[in-house]
């Protein structure tokens, strides 16, 4: 892990520097120190998530294309799952991270991350992915309620998610059960 | 072991053969039983572990210790699980679970277990790592606790009723079984029980069970007749060796009663002797006196010498020394002769003698001496048993191919018991009435076994006691009829003429010089010496007519004496005859060779030298005085 963050040493005063742009916006610094941790973890998750997602069968052009998440609105989760996503295979597939903004959500996305930066768009984003089975991961208390899949909670200082299957059918991916099992709360679909 | 029955020993065999085979394969099933059950608990748990290993990565991957806690709570269900753990990758517990709330071992003792199943008595812990894509992201520990003991237990009880049943259904098959085995060799044993008992060699064992079995009993049963046979010969042995011994006993005690008879015999002559020579010695003894004396000395020497001629002959008969000189015989006239003989005795008894008819051509071939032998002695016997006035009868009966002669008297009789027992030796027919009557029981032995060497039958035939009696010769006749030759009476008188010149060798003074004594009687010159050399010497000085010569002489044998007279000149031309106590056919050829005219067998009496001596020189032998026996016969 540490030849791993040896790299990224160099790659700090940015993240700082982006973190604290982020932050200006926010009122409380303390945050800031906790968000970096966090943005690790949510990275991790992120990258975690497609394999536990089904795909139609005929999504992927082949068993080796990769997985895209697109990350928009937080360039420290980005940064992270570039780093994590590096080398390492998810149900088989590689993972390739790209950056994604409103109006330019790339056409191969199959995870959107929305960030709190990107949070305003979320509407046009979300209607942007709308038809093209991707899984949408929002941080936000009405992220589900804006039509997220997924949505990270914070839970007892520990960072969890929440889950919408009304939204999983609308965006006609399924979740397994075991993802599930462990999200803070589940919105059933309505029938 | 020594002393169970066979039967006890089988079946202690069997049933240990039995319970160790039982035994060993209990163990040995609850071994497998034991290793099976520890695999499956450790297989359940693995498929447990594996279970919850799906279910619960997501809760490791996503950081949800709450979820994880409610994936081991179903483990309750289990309750050979006692605790359950969930560790992170890196080494810290995540999640737990225990069956015991109060229960914190797990968790504290061993906070990150190696991967890998550890059976300890009847714990089992199990450590799997949990991997998503490829990483591992944590453990699952797994403890779980089961009853070994019990379990054993019950399987112990199980084996236990299962290996009472099998020796229950063992000694019942086996006690059907053995009944085939031992029940053999029980009746064999029996058998041998009465057998021994009762010494009943006849009992025999059945025939049954396996070949084994039956080949033992088959040789039981044969040495079972193996020792009836040897019983019953030993048995037959025994009674043949005390019959045996019963005939020696009897034929010791006729023995001792012949050598009393034998001795009265020999010492009743011997008293009207003595007083003859007492008369006799008298000067003053008046003639008719002194003719009287020798009368009686000549009668009674007479009886003695036929009593011991007639021992001597039974003897040789007895060892097979006896040899006939067979010739062709006219029966009637041995018959005649053997009347004459008796004639005395008869008229002495006032019995009348009844000659058989003159039957022309029965001709036998026999031994005109042993011939007359047997008759006469048939016929004295007839008149001894006869009482005064009886009558005697000869008669010829023949046959085809035989002549039966028949000896009738009108006497005493055999009792049909001793009919047969009269011609053994020694034997007499009623002692009381013998003893008057004398005789040694001798004469009927002698007889039968005369006519047995003719190869004839003497047999007798008689109504019982009072009855007279019929003794039958019966002879067998030649196949063609022949002329007989001259029969020689026993007593010829031989024609006078010059007196014989004898030379005599014996070395037994007495025998000689009496012997001379009585042939001077008859008017030969005798001469005696008692030794080869000085026989050689009289003959060559005064060369005699007729030698006879003893074999076995001092100085010069008999043999060689011969050979010198036949060698001289002056000697040559004399008659030789040899005297020898052995007659056998080789020393009678030996004899010949050395140039002996005739051979005679010691005893010689008088009268076998007078015929010799008539035989060597016809026409010029003496004879005996005539002796006639007129009166005092031995009481």
């Amino acid at each position: 892990m540490s030849s791993r963050t040896a790299p990224t040493a160099a790659s700090l005063p940015r993240r700082a520097v982006v973190v604290a742009l982020l932050l200006a916006c926010q009122p409380v610094l303390a945050q800031a120190t906790a968000t970096a941790s966090e943005a690790e973890v949510k990275a991790a998750y992120l990258h975690k998530f497609a394999g536990f997602v089904e795909w139609p069968a005929d999504h992927f052009p082949s068993a080796s294309s990769p997985y895209v998440i697109a990350v928009a609105g937080d360039d420290a989760v980005l940064e992270e799952l570039r780093r994590i996503a590096r080398g390492r295979l998810v149900q088989g597939r590689p993972v390739s991270v790209v950056p994604a903004a409103a109006g330019d959500v790339p056409r191969d996305a199959n995870v959107l991350f929305i960030g709190r930066g990107a949070m305003r768009d979320a509407g046009a984003l979300l209607a942007e992915v709308r038809s093209d089975h991707v899984l949408v991961v929002t941080e936000a208390p009405s992220g589900l309620a804006a039509g997220a899949t997924l949505n990270f909670v914070e839970q007892d200082g520990r960072v969890r998610f929440e889950a919408s299957l009304a939204s999983a059918r609308a965006a006609d991916i399924h979740l397994s059960s075991r993802l599930l099992g462990v999200a803070t709360r589940v919105v059933e679909a309505q029938p | 072991m020594k002393g169970l029955t066979l039967r006890t020993q089988l079946t202690r065999a069997a049933l240990a053969t039995t319970l160790a085979a039982l035994l060993l394969n209990a163990a040995l099933v609850l071994a497998y039983e034991f290793d099976r059950y520890r695999d499956a608990r450790s297989n359940d748990l693995q498929t447990q572990a594996q279970i919850l290993q799906q279910s619960i990565a997501p809760a490791l991957l996503f950081d949800d210790p709450e979820s994880a806690q409610q994936q081991l709570a179903p483990l309750r269900q289990k309750r050979e699980v006692a605790t359950a753990a969930v560790f992170r990758a890196n080494g810290s517990l995540f999640a737990r679970y225990s069956a015991d709330p109060n229960d914190r071992t797990a968790t504290t003792t061993n906070p990150m277990p190696q991967p890998g199943a550890r059976f300890a008595g009847g714990t089992l812990e199990l450590t799997q790592d949990i991997r998503h894509d490829g990483e591992l992201v944590g453990r699952v520990y797994l403890r779980a606790t089961y009853d070994l003991a019990r379990r054993l237990e019950s399987y112990a009880a199980i084996e236990v009723i299962v290996i009472t049943l099998s020796m229950v259904l063992a000694i019942f098959l086996f006690g059907r079984l053995q009944k085939s085995i031992t029940g053999p060799v029980a009746r064999i044993a029996e058998v041998a029980q009465e057998v021994v008992q009762r010494r009943e060699w006849g009992l025999r064992a059945p025939t049954s069970g396996s070949r084994d079995i039956a080949a033992l009993v088959d040789a039981f049963n044969r040495m079972l007749q193996e020792m009836e046979t040897t019983t019953q010969e030993l048995q037959r042995e025994m009674a043949e060796r005390q019959r045996a011994e019963d005939d020696l006993r009897r034929a010791d005690r006729r023995k001792d009663e012949f050598l009393a008879t034998l001795a009265h015999e020999i010492r009743n002559p011997l008293a009207p002797m003595m007083n003859a020579i007492s008369l006799l010695r008298r000067a003053d003894v008046a003639e008719a006196v002194r003719t009287k004396s020798l009368a009686i000395l000549d009668r009674q020497l007479r009886h003695v010498v036929r009593l011991i001629d007639d021992l001597l002959d039974v003897s040789r008969i007895s060892t097979g020394k006896l040899s006939l000189h067979k010739e062709d015989v006219d029966l009637v006239a041995v018959l005649r002769s053997a009347l004459e003989l008796i004639e005395p005795v008869a008229r002495d008894r006032q019995l009348t003698l009844v000659a058989p008819e003159d039957e022309a051509g029965c001709v036998v071939e026999a031994d005109p001496a042993r011939l007359l032998q047997v008759f006469s002695n048939l016929l004295s016997n007839a008149c001894r048993y006869t009482p005064m006035g009886g009558r005697v009868t000869v008669g010829i009966e023949r046959g085809p191919g035989r002549v039966d002669v028949r000896v009738d008297d009108t006497g005493v009789g055999i009792a049909p018991a001793m009919q047969e027992r009269i011609f053994d030796l020694f034997e007499q027919g009623d002692k009381s009435l013998e003893r008057g009557n004398t005789g040694l029981g001798i004469g009927l032995t002698l007889a039968r076994q005369l006519v047995m060497l003719h190869g004839g039958t003497l047999r007798v035939e008689s109504e019982g006691a009072g009855q007279g009696a019929c003794f039958i010769v019966g002879l067998p006749l030649p196949a063609q009829a022949r002329t007989p030759a001259a029969i020689r009476p026993a007593a010829r008188e031989p024609a006078p003429g010059e007196p014989l010149r004898v030379l005599m060798a014996d070395d037994n003074v007495d025998y000689v010089d009496s012997m001379q004594t009585l042939l001077e009687a008859t008017g030969l010159t005798v001469t005696s010496v008692y030794d080869g050399l000085a026989a050689v010497e009289a003959a060559q000085s005064d060369p005699p007519d007729v030698a006879i010569l003893d074999i076995g002489m001092p100085g010069l044998n008999g043999y060689d004496v011969a050979r010198r007279l036949r060698a001289a000149p002056a000697t040559a031309g004399c008659a030789l005859i040899a005297v020898s106590g052995w007659g056998q056919e080789s020393d009678k050829r030996d004899a010949l060779e050395a140039g002996f005219d005739r051979h005679l067998v010691k005893p010689v009496g008088v009268q076998a030298l007078l015929e010799a001596l008539a035989a060597v020189r016809p026409g010029r032998a003496g004879a005996l005085p005539s002796t006639e026996p007129t009166e005092d016969r031995p009481a």
